[in-house]
C-alpha cells in the first residue's frame, strides 16, 4: 500500500484553478521530490498535503486514511519550512518539545527524544537553552529538523528547506538530509526548484509545470528520457538546446530550420513532414572541424572541470559543455557536431511531448 | 560610532539641560511648596525647604486638603483602579479583537475592521453625551464601571496589534498547527508572548492617558469618594470663600505624579524595546 496517494487533486482560489487533477502514489519509506518552476503548483501540493491548505477536489490519504477532512495535526505529519518557522521566544529545547507537549507526553519521554534527535542531528547540546536568534541559519535549519525528527511522523514534509542557506551549508545540509533519510526511513517529499537537489537527493522525481504533473522517475531517467519538451528544458543546467525542424520524406532524417540535417533515433516511426523541436543537451555537443552546426562564439566560460561555449548563429543561441579548458574567443567561428552515440530528443511541436520512447541513440 | 569634538558636543548637554530645567523646575516648586505652611506661602515664595514636608503629606493623603473633599487616599486609589482598568481593560479587548481580526475567517471580517476603524474618528469628547446616557441608563454613575468600561475600546490599540500581528510570519501559525496548537493554544503560547513588548508599550501610554482623564470622570461621578485625583486637585484650587491650601495642594500634585512616574521608570525598557528590536 502507498504510504501517501494523490487523487485527482485540484485546488483552486475561486475560479482561479492551481492544480488540475494530481494522481501520484508515494511508496513507504521512499525519498520523493517535487520539482517546478515557482507558481508551478508544487508547494500547494506540499501544503495541502499537510493540511494548511483546503483540497478543492480529489482526495488525499497517508497510510490508507483519507485526511481530506483532518486537521494538521492529525495526520502524523511533520513539516520543515523554508524560513524555518521556529518559535523565536522559545529556546531551542521547547522549540522541539511544543509538539509533543501538547500532546501530553510525559517529560521523561520528550527528554529522551530529543536527546536522541540531538544525536541525530550531532547538534549542540549547550544549544538547547540558547534562543533561536542566537543561532546561525544553518543551526537553524537544522533545529528545524529536530523538531520534525522528535514526532517521530509516518511523513517529512520539507518546502524548500535550504533555500535561505548559503552555497556552502546548503551542500552540506543536503548530505545531511539523504543521511538523515537513509538513517530513519520515513517517506519524505521534498519540493525544491533547485537543480542539484532535485538529481541528487531524491529516489523519484516529480517535475511539475503548470499545476499538472509532467514526469514522474528516476532522477536519471526524467535526465536522459525527458517525456515533454518542458522536463527537457527544466531539468539540466545549462538548458538543452532547442531547434526547430521537420521530419523529412524518408522517415529517417529531420530537417533543422538553418538546413542543417540530422540522422533521426531508431526505435519509432517518424511520419514525414511532422514538424518538431529537436533537443540536445550541451554536454553531448562537439567542437569539430566539419560538422551541421556552424556558429560564432558569443562567450566562454571555464569552470575549471570544463567550460560553456555560447555561440550564435542565424537560427539562435546555443550551448556546448566543452571538457577542459577551451581557447576559443568572442566572434571566432565554430562547427559544432552531436556526439556520437549521444541521444537527441525529439518532441511534437504541438503536443510537446516526446515522439520516442525507445533507447534514443542516434544511429550516427 | 561618530566621535564628537567641541562645539557639537557641547551643544547637545546645552539643549538637554534647558530641557532638564524647564521641566524640572515647576517640579521644584511644587516640592519645595508642599514643605510649608500655608502661611508661609502667602506673599512670598520660600527658596528653601521648609519643615512641614512629612505633615503635609500626611494630612493630604488621610484627611484631604478641604473640609468636603475626600482624603487624596482614596483619590489616588481611585485613579489607580480607573487607569489599571482602563489600560488593562483596552490590552485585553484590542488584543481579543485584533486576533480575531488577523488570523479568523467570517463573514464580514472586513466590515468589522472598517467599523473598528471607524471609532478612532469618535474620540471620547464627541460620543460624550451619548456614552453618558447610555451609562446612566445602565446605572454605572458613580461607579469603577462607569469610570473605566466606556473607554475600554480602543480603535488605536485594536489597530496597534493588528499591524504587530501582520509582522508574524504566516509561517509560525503553520509550524504551530503542525505541531497541534488550536487557536486558543496558538494565541496563548505564542501570540501573547510574542506581543510581550507590545502590551508594555500600549500599557504605558493607556495607563498615563487613564490616569490624565479629566472630563470624562467629572461628569460620571459626583460623589466625593469616588473622584479621581486630577479631579480632585481642581476641586482644591477652586474653593469659595477660602484662600486655596498652596501647601496641600503642592503636596496633592506631587502625589498624583508618582504613580504615572513610576510606571514610565518600571516600563522604559521595555516601551523602547517594543519600537527598536521587534523579537522576531
Amino acid at each position: 500500500m502507498a504510504a501517501i496517494e494523490f487523487e485527482k487533486v485540484k485546488k483552486a482560489y475561486g475560479s482561479d484553478a492551481v492544480l488540475h487533477g494530481i494522481d501520484l502514489a508515494v511508496d513507504k519509506g521512499e525519498f520523493l521530490i517535487v520539482v517546478g518552476p515557482s507558481g508551478c503548483g508544487k508547494s500547494t501540493l506540499l501544503r495541502m498535503l499537510a493540511g494548511l491548505e483546503e483540497i478543492s477536489d480529489g482526495t488525499i490519504s497517508i497510510g490508507g486514511r483519507v485526511v481530506n477532512k483532518l486537521e494538521p495535526r492529525e495526520r502524523d505529519i511533520a513539516m520543515v519550512f523554508q524560513n524555518y518557522a521556529l518559535y523565536p521566544h522559545m529556546s531551542v529545547y521547547n522549540n522541539m518539545a511544543y509538539g509533543l507537549k501538547i500532546r501530553r507526553m510525559p517529560k521523561a519521554e520528550i527528554k529522551a527524544r530529543i536527546d536522541k534527535a540531538v544525536e541525530i542531528l550531532q547538534l549542540d547540546p549547550a544549544m538547547l537553552q540558547r534562543r533561536p536568534r542566537q543561532l546561525s541559519g544553518g543551526q537553524r535549519q537544522r533545529v528545524a529538523m529536530g523538531r520534525a525528527i522528535v514526532r517521530e511522523p509516518s511523513v517529512f514534509l520539507f518546502d524548500e528547506p535550504l533555500s535561505n542557506l548559503d552555497a556552502k551549508l546548503r551542500v552540506q545540509m543536503r548530505i545531511e538530509i539523504k543521511r538523515l533519510h537513509q538513517l530513519l526511513g520515513i517517506t519524505t517529499l521534498y519540493v525544491t526548484h533547485d537543480q542539484v537537489e532535485a538529481m541528487t537527493l531524491g529516489e523519484r522525481l516529480v517535475v511539475m509545470n503548470g499545476g499538472h504533473i509532467e514526469q514522474v522517475g528516476p532522477p536519471s531517467e526524467v535526465y536522459d528520457w525527458p517525456a515533454t519538451r518542458f522536463v527537457a528544458g527544466f531539468i539540466g543546467s545549462p538548458a538543452m538546446n532547442f531547434m526547430a525542424g521537420t521530419i523529412d520524406d524518408s522517415g529517417e532524417y529531420v530537417i533543422l530550420e538553418g538546413g542543417e540535417r540530422l540522422a533521426l533515433p531508431a526505435g519509432a516511426a517518424y511520419a514525414a513532414g511532422r514538424a518538431v523541436d529537436v533537443g540536445i543537451r550541451p554536454e553531448h555537443l562537439t567542437a569539430v572541424a566539419d560538422g551541421p552546426f556552424s556558429l560564432s562564439v558569443e562567450l566562454v566560460e571555464n569552470l575549471g572541470a570544463d567550460s560553456l561555449l555560447h555561440a550564435y548563429n542565424e537560427q539562435g543561441a546555443m550551448i556546448c559543455r566543452l571538457p577542459g579548458h577551451s581557447s576559443l574567443l568572442p566572434g571566432q567561428r565554430v562547427t559544432l557536431d552531436v556526439m556520437r552515440d549521444a541521444p537527441i530528443h525529439l518532441f511534437d511541436s504541438e503536443t510537446q511531448r516526446r515522439l520516442h520512447s525507445g533507447s534514443g541513440r542516434s544511429n550516427g | 560610532m561618530v566621535e564628537r569634538r567641541g562645539l557639537s558636543r557641547v551643544i547637545p548637554h546645552i539643549v538637554l539641560l534647558a530641557g532638564l530645567l524647564l521641566v524640572g523646575f515647576p517640579i521644584a516648586i511644587a516640592l519645595i511648596a508642599s514643605s510649608h505652611t500655608a502661611a508661609d506661602l502667602v506673599g512670598h515664595f520660600p527658596a528653601t525647604f521648609g519643615s512641614h514636608l512629612i505633615d503635609n503629606y500626611r494630612h493630604v493623603l488621610l484627611a484631604g486638603s478641604t473640609n468636603k473633599g475626600a482624603p487624596v487616599a482614596t483619590m489616588l486609589w481611585n485613579s489607580l483602579v480607573m487607569a489599571l482598568g482602563i489600560s488593562i481593560g483596552k490590552i485585553v479587548i484590542s488584543i481579543a479583537s485584533a486576533y480575531a481580526i488577523v488570523y479568523f475567517r467570517f463573514p464580514l471580517r472586513g466590515l468589522c475592521f472598517w467599523l473598528i476603524f471607524v471609532t478612532l474618528m469618535l474620540p471620547v469628547q464627541v460620543r460624550i453625551l451619548p456614552t453618558y446616557q447610555v451609562v446612566a441608563d445602565l446605572h454605572m454613575l458613580d461607579s469603577y464601571s462607569g469610570l473605566i468600561v466606556p473607554l475600554i475600546a480602543s480603535a488605536t490599540a485594536t489597530f496597534l496589534f493588528r499591524q504587530f500581528f501582520f509582522t508574524l510570519p504566516d509561517e509560525l501559525l503553520e509550524a504551530a498547527r503542525i505541531d497541534g496548537a488550536g487557536p486558543l493554544r496558538f494565541f496563548w503560547d505564542m501570540v501573547l508572548p510574542l506581543s510581550r513588548t507590545t502590551i508594555a508599550a500600549l500599557f504605558v501610554v493607556e495607563f498615563i492617558y487613564g490616569w490624565n482623564l479629566y472630563l470624562w470622570p467629572l461628569i460620571v461621578t459626583t460623589r466625593e469618594n469616588m473622584s479621581t485625583i486630577v479631579m480632585g486637585i481642581q476641586h482644591m484650587v477652586v474653593v469659595a470663600d477660602q484662600t486655596p491650601s498652596w501647601n496641600w495642594i503642592m503636596a496633592t500634585a506631587v502625589l498624583a505624579i508618582l504613580p504615572p512616574l513610576l510606571v514610565v521608570i518600571f516600563m522604559q525598557r521595555q516601551f523602547v524595546k517594543s519600537f527598536v528590536e521587534p523579537e522576531k
